[in-house]
């Protein structure tokens, strides 16, 4: 008599994590109409609260098994891109505190929105249903569109919001158009049905047939589904060819928010992506025929990998401004990270994670200075850098660590990640040949050495009479942890190893 | 089975001449006059004033946009509302249906008191350095130009005592 009641609570209790952020993201929206504050720190105390509480939950969950209400898996590949967003929203929200400017009216649809936006990455990395998969990726969209036009009144951050809009409306439409056309093929929107991981939809009604089936009786509908679904992908990790909006959006949006998109929003697209071409191709059991389109994929990938990394890495030489520069040394990390994908075996996977833990630390860090700087100086320049190193050292000694690191240069964690990708990209999965992409990636570094070094010149080298910035504590205290941490998983990176391994889960 | 889809295809071109048809019959036997008005906009009987293109008050966005959320509200509540009767019959089911109901119109009702408590419902908007005056005590103040709302909305800290108790 009970069983039905257990069923649900058992789903209840395997959503935990999403249900305490609802939870919070609600309690924030009430409790800024209760208190009507114009400091923004209380409430974000509540959302740190509520983050860490979720990512409690995650950690005590590693390792768990499940589907909730058949639409909602629980593994630990999902596990990782969840505690991956809840803790650089964490970081975002304290963004937000320490950022002066940013604490006008309506600080709590501020929290909200980027919990919101937390929420749809965790339904978006959580799910084997395309459906569910598009509408967290709407509900992460419509939240970064009005976090990225939050200054209001002010010409970029509309115009940033404008263009991410009209951007993502377009691929998310071209996205569902390939999910529709995948599922006229194959019958169903669950992706294991499709891998024929399962016999049987857990939602759906119907024949469904798996994509082998597909791929025989209509090959040209699932190329076509295929290349529409990556478009939607791309949109979301900004590569090429959909990177166009990146820089434009990151230099418009105000900082803490255009750190949430290079680093949260960017880390589940690339957990939705990694889900659906791991568990359509890369799983160990698939067909012959499978297999053979899935060098296909692979070699598609890699060259969206290759153009993304070069375009990003060329267009970031010639940048003046700190915000935009970093805008495209993003789009050029999404590249990277493509490799692993492209590489299309569990090893290559592992290392796309492990570089995406590595990115969090770097890119928070390098972030978190152009925060700072921008908060004292009110530009964004590198111009307004100029001499800045020996002035401010607690500041700027870590933004050199993070520029080494992100330009892959040992011993800093971005090495050991860059190391693990031409590892993935010399041995891939079989019968794909990708040695001249691990070249492409050697020489994107060495490209990306000379915009990030020409940042610490500036900083060092230079010499100019601006007045010592104004010091702020916690910023400090925060980037000097993370340079800390960006050395020390550089030097021992077997936990962060362990934990992109143990992530892998989802293609056993 | 390709004549699966006869019947949409007879429906097409039944639907076809059913338009060409009237227009034809219509053609043939109204009176042929051809005056000014027969060739001016429709709009209710009224006369036009000017053209369509005109720059919309921001206001009606936000209502729009408020109306669309409740519109939508009521598009899922019917469904919910129509399997409720059948999810019943196991009282399990109905119960934790029931509440699924309760607790979705509980979330769009904090979107609502959000959206009142802001001010977003009132027709005349007030600006104010505040985060936002309370109910009662606000007045209707002449809408400001576009240069005091710019300077509302910019850096407007130096003001504040608080502001510097994070920036040690």
């Amino acid at each position: 008599m009970f069983a039905l009641q257990d069923l649900h609570l058992q789903g209840l209790s395997l959503l935990s994590p999403e249900l305490t952020l609802v939870t919070t993201a609600l309690v924030v929206l009430m409790m800024d109409l209760i208190w009507k504050e114009r400091d923004s720190w209380r409430l974000g105390a509540i959302g740190l609260v509520g983050l860490g509480a979720a990512a409690l939950q995650l950690v005590s969950a590693h390792g768990t098994q499940g589907t909730a209400f058949g639409l909602v898996s629980i593994d630990n590949f999902g596990g990782f891109f969840k505690l991956f967003t809840s803790a650089a929203t964490g970081v975002c929200i304290v963004f937000v505190m320490l950022d002066r400017r940013e604490r006008r009216h309506r600080i709590g649809e501020y929290y909200f929105l980027l919990l919101s936006a937390a929420i749809g990455i965790f339904f978006m990395v959580g799910t084997y249903n395309l459906l569910l998969l598009v509408l967290g990726l709407e509900l992460a969209s419509l939240a970064s569109y009005s976090l990225a036009g939050f200054h209001k009144g002010e010409k970029r951050s509309a115009e940033a919001a404008m263009k991410y809009v009209v951007f993502g409306g377009l691929s998310a439409g071209v996205m569902v158009f390939g999910i529709s056309l995948l599922y006229a093929v194959t019958g169903t929107l669950d992706m294991r049905v499709m891998s024929g991981a399962l016999a049987i939809d857990p939602v759906g009604e119907g024949v469904a047939r798996s994509l082998a089936v597909a791929l025989e009786q209509s090959p040209g509908m699932v190329a076509l589904a295929m290349i529409l679904i990556l478009g939607g992908f791309s949109f979301k990790i900004s590569s090429a060819p959909f990177h166009f909006w990146a820089p434009d959006v990151y230099e418009g949006s105000p900082t803490p928010v255009t750190t949430f998109l290079a680093v949260a929003s960017k880390a589940g697209g690339f957990g939705a992506l990694m889900r659906f071409f791991g568990v359509l191709f890369v799983a160990p059991d698939v067909g012959e025929m499978v297999a053979a389109y899935r060098n296909e994929i692979g070699m598609v990938l890699a060259l969206v990998a290759a153009a993304t990394m070069t375009l990003g890495n060329l267009a970031a030489l010639r940048q003046t401004s700190l915000k935009r520069m970093l805008a495209y040394s993003s789009v050029a990390h999404a590249g990277y990270v493509l490799v692993g994908v492209a590489a299309m075996n569990q090893a290559g996977m592992e290392a796309s994670l492990f570089y995406l833990a590595a990115y969090y630390f770097m890119n928070l860090g390098a972030f978190g200075f152009l925060l700072y700087f921008s908060g004292v100086t009110g530009r964004e320049t590198l111009e307004s850098l100029r001499g800045m190193g020996p002035k401010a050292p607690m500041i700027t000694v870590p933004m050199v660590i993070f520029l080494v690191s992100l330009t892959g240069i040992p011993p800093m964690v971005g090495f050991t990640g860059k190391l693990q990708l031409l590892y993935a990209a010399m041995g891939p999965a079989e019968g794909l040949q990708l040695g001249w992409l691990a070249v492409c990636l050697g020489l994107n570094s060495v490209i990306s050495l000379y915009y990030y070094m020409r940042v610490v010149r500036v900083l060092f080298l230079e010499d100019s009479d601006e007045p010592r910035p104004e010091p702020q504590v916690p910023m400090a205290v925060f980037l000097c942890l993370m340079a800390f941490l960006t050395v020390w998983f550089g030097l021992f990176f077997t936990p962060l190893l362990d934990l992109a391994r143990s992530g892998m889960d989802l293609l056993t | 089975m390709h004549f699966d889809y006869l019947n949409v295809l007879v429906f097409l071109v039944v639907g076809f001449l059913f338009v060409l048809v009237n227009l034809a019959i219509g053609s043939l036997i109204r009176p042929k006059r051809k005056g000014t008005e027969g060739l001016e906009t429709y709009e209710c009987g009224e006369e036009t004033i000017g053209d369509s293109w005109v720059q919309f008050d921001i206001r009606y966005y936000t209502v729009a946009l408020i109306y669309v959320i409740f519109a939508v509200e009521i598009a899922f509540l019917f469904p919910w509302a129509m399997v409720l009767n059948r999810a019943f019959e196991n009282p399990e089911i109905g119960l934790w249906a029931l509440a699924k109901g309760f607790m979705f119109v509980t979330i769009l009702f904090f979107g609502l008191v959000a959206v009142w408590a802001k001010g977003d419902l009132d027709w005349i908007l007030t600006w104010s350095k505040e985060a936002y005056v309370p109910m009662g005590k606000r007045e209707a103040t002449s809408i400001p130009d576009l240069t005091t709302l710019e300077e509302n909305d910019g850096d407007s800290d130096g003001s504040d005592p608080d502001s510097d108790e994070d920036a040690a």
